[in-house]
């Protein structure tokens, strides 16, 4: 079989022919799950799949069922909330529900993984692989539309690029709802690696025990995982000897995870990631060593090279140092489900301008912020990153920051916080206008269903504060 | 571990001070005992009541209440 024109369906009927018995994931051999995508195949009627499997492995087999059958589906995460769900479905209208045992008295209509039948050959389609909803900055879901073409470059480039064989053992840590999910799940099949779903809240809270439990070679998830493997004090020095490379994506990667990562196993290799959803998962790598990595800083970690195939340019800066991330090729989406105004906004001339704004450093590129996060201030262009950066500096506590009424407030998570002295300390390392109005401190940061800090909610406390 | 011990101990992971802990402290009740504060005190439980953590002390454990009576 040639893997410069097979794709992830064609791989694992070649892995179920070539390594019959070996274990894809859980109790399942590379056979059994060729035979189950192939008769759950049978059953899928029409072009729009929903996966809705609370059970990580019923979905893997659902989402190859689908890309067998030459549909396009669309995976969610069962346990949102159910007027998520409900938007999704009338969004994305479903010909076809594919659920597990324990999910089947949710839908009607629906198809159970379980079957199996002979293997054969996948329908040829043009139809996209799959559409991922993501929250959209205003909560509604927005489905980005990943073509067949787009994900076979992506999976060429991750299964000869990350060191994944079918020696491998390999997490998959994300919710399949959550396209870095593509990376583990089908590069480690692509490659006949045996794949690790994270599913058990055990696993979920104590993630390092099951990298030492499972032996596993590649921890692939965001970056903040690693602060929950941090607080298990249970684990030390070289228990993570099985383990080859982490990698990294979603989030921006921090010294203090390095810290953290180096300081357990010095011969680990750390890959870091960028891209958005809408460039099928990610578009650059850099790869990282105990040796070199502080060479790599800038507040967070540089995000490295574009990978092969893709191209990186930055846009609308003061300069060639700056700008807003603007990325092209073959892994770029095909826009947004429905959505051809935004389509036409976002993408343009075969370009996708991320929102993310980018600094290069020493010849290195470092996220900065997301642009709707640069306020004017004063008349001065104010990154509200920077502040948050310059307190989490000073207090070592997260930090979010709003612009209200043409004033900065600051919010810190935490209650021990000498405001005075803080604002002090601020004052020595930003310029006036930069300065909060207010700080407030909040036992917790407010997050959205994603984690991550809900701007909206820090608006309107902000309203009843000032 | 004394019962005094353990709640100071408790009280700098639910960020709550020790005379202001109520027996109805948990998991997803108080504000701070969130997530990483459980991984926190399932740890010092392991440590100092040699506590196994598997699914069904992860799922027992989520209550002061709960934990007072391994504690006593």
């Amino acid at each position: 079989m040639n893997k410069e024109t097979s794709d992830i369906v064609d791989r694992i009927i070649y892995h179920a022919h070539n390594r019959p018995d070996k274990i894809a994931f859980g109790n399942f051999s590379y056979r059994q799950i060729a035979k189950k995508m192939c008769s759950l195949s049978l059953a899928i009627n029409g072009l729009r799949v929903l996966v809705a499997c609370e059970n990580r492995e019923e979905s893997y087999i659902g989402m190859l069922a689908s890309l067998h059958a030459g549909a396009t589906y669309a995976p969610v995460d069962v346990n949102a909330p159910e007027s998520r769900l409900n938007r999704i479905l009338d969004k994305f209208k479903p010909t076809d529900i594919i659920v597990g045992l324990k999910d089947q008295d949710r839908f009607e209509t629906v198809h159970r993984v379980g079957g199996e039948c002979r293997i054969s050959r996948q329908v040829v389609s043009d139809l996209p692989a799959y559409v991922i909803f993501t929250s959209g900055s205003t909560g509604e879901p927005k489905g980005v539309v990943i073509s067949r073409k787009a994900l076979n470059q992506f999976l060429r480039w991750s299964a000869s690029d990350l060191g994944i064989s079918h020696n491998s053992r390999v997490s998959q840590h994300p919710n399949v709802a959550f396209d870095l999910s593509v990376l583990d799940i089908y590069t480690g099949l692509y490659n006949g690696a045996q794949i690790f779903p994270i599913q058990s809240n055990l696993d979920k809270m104590f993630p390092g025990r099951c990298i030492q439990r499972n032996k596993l070679t590649h921890w692939i998830s965001v970056p903040s995982v690693v602060d929950l493997i941090a607080k298990d004090v249970s684990i030390k020095h070289n228990d993570f000897s099985t383990l080859e490379k982490m990698i990294f994506c979603g989030e921006p990667l921090l010294p203090r995870h390095l810290e953290y990562i180096y300081n357990l196993n010095e011969k680990l290799i750390v890959v870091n990631t960028y891209g958005p959803t809408e460039a099928t998962v990610c578009m650059t790598k850099l790869e990282l060593t105990s040796k070199d990595w502080q060479s790599k800083i800038n507040g967070s970690v540089a995000l490295g090279d574009a990978i092969p195939g893709m191209e990186i340019e930055l846009k609308d800066g003061r300069d060639n140092s700056e700008g807003e991330i603007v990325i092209s090729g073959g892994q770029i989406a095909e826009g947004y489900w429905l959505q051809p105004e935004l389509t036409n906004k976002l993408f343009v001339d075969n370009k996708y301008h991320t929102g993310d704004w980018a600094g290069i450093v020493d010849g290195e590129m470092y996220f900065k912020s997301r642009i709707d996060r640069q306020v004017k201030i004063q008349g001065n262009r104010v990154e509200l990153g920077d502040i948050e950066q310059c307190i989490y500096d000073l207090t070592k506590k997260a930090t979010a920051c709003i612009k209200h009424q043409d004033r900065i407030i600051a919010y810190i998570e935490g209650s021990e916080i000498n405001q005075t002295e803080l604002l002090n300390k601020i004052s020595e390392n930003t310029v006036e206008y930069m300065r909060p109005y207010k700080i407030i401190c909040l036992n917790d940061l407010p997050r959205n269903m994603n984690d991550k800090i809900d701007y909206n909610s820090l608006a309107a406390l902000a309203e009843e504060a000032v | 571990m004394k019962k005094d011990e353990f709640l100071i101990e408790f009280s700098k992971i639910i960020k709550v001070p020790v005379d202001q802990i109520t027996e109805n402290e948990a998991l997803g009740t108080t504000p701070s005992w969130d997530s990483f504060a459980q991984v926190e005190i399932l740890i010092l439980l392991e440590k100092e009541f040699e506590i196994e953590i598997d699914e069904n002390t992860m799922n027992w454990y989520i209550s002061l209440n709960r934990i007072l009576k391994l504690v006593n």
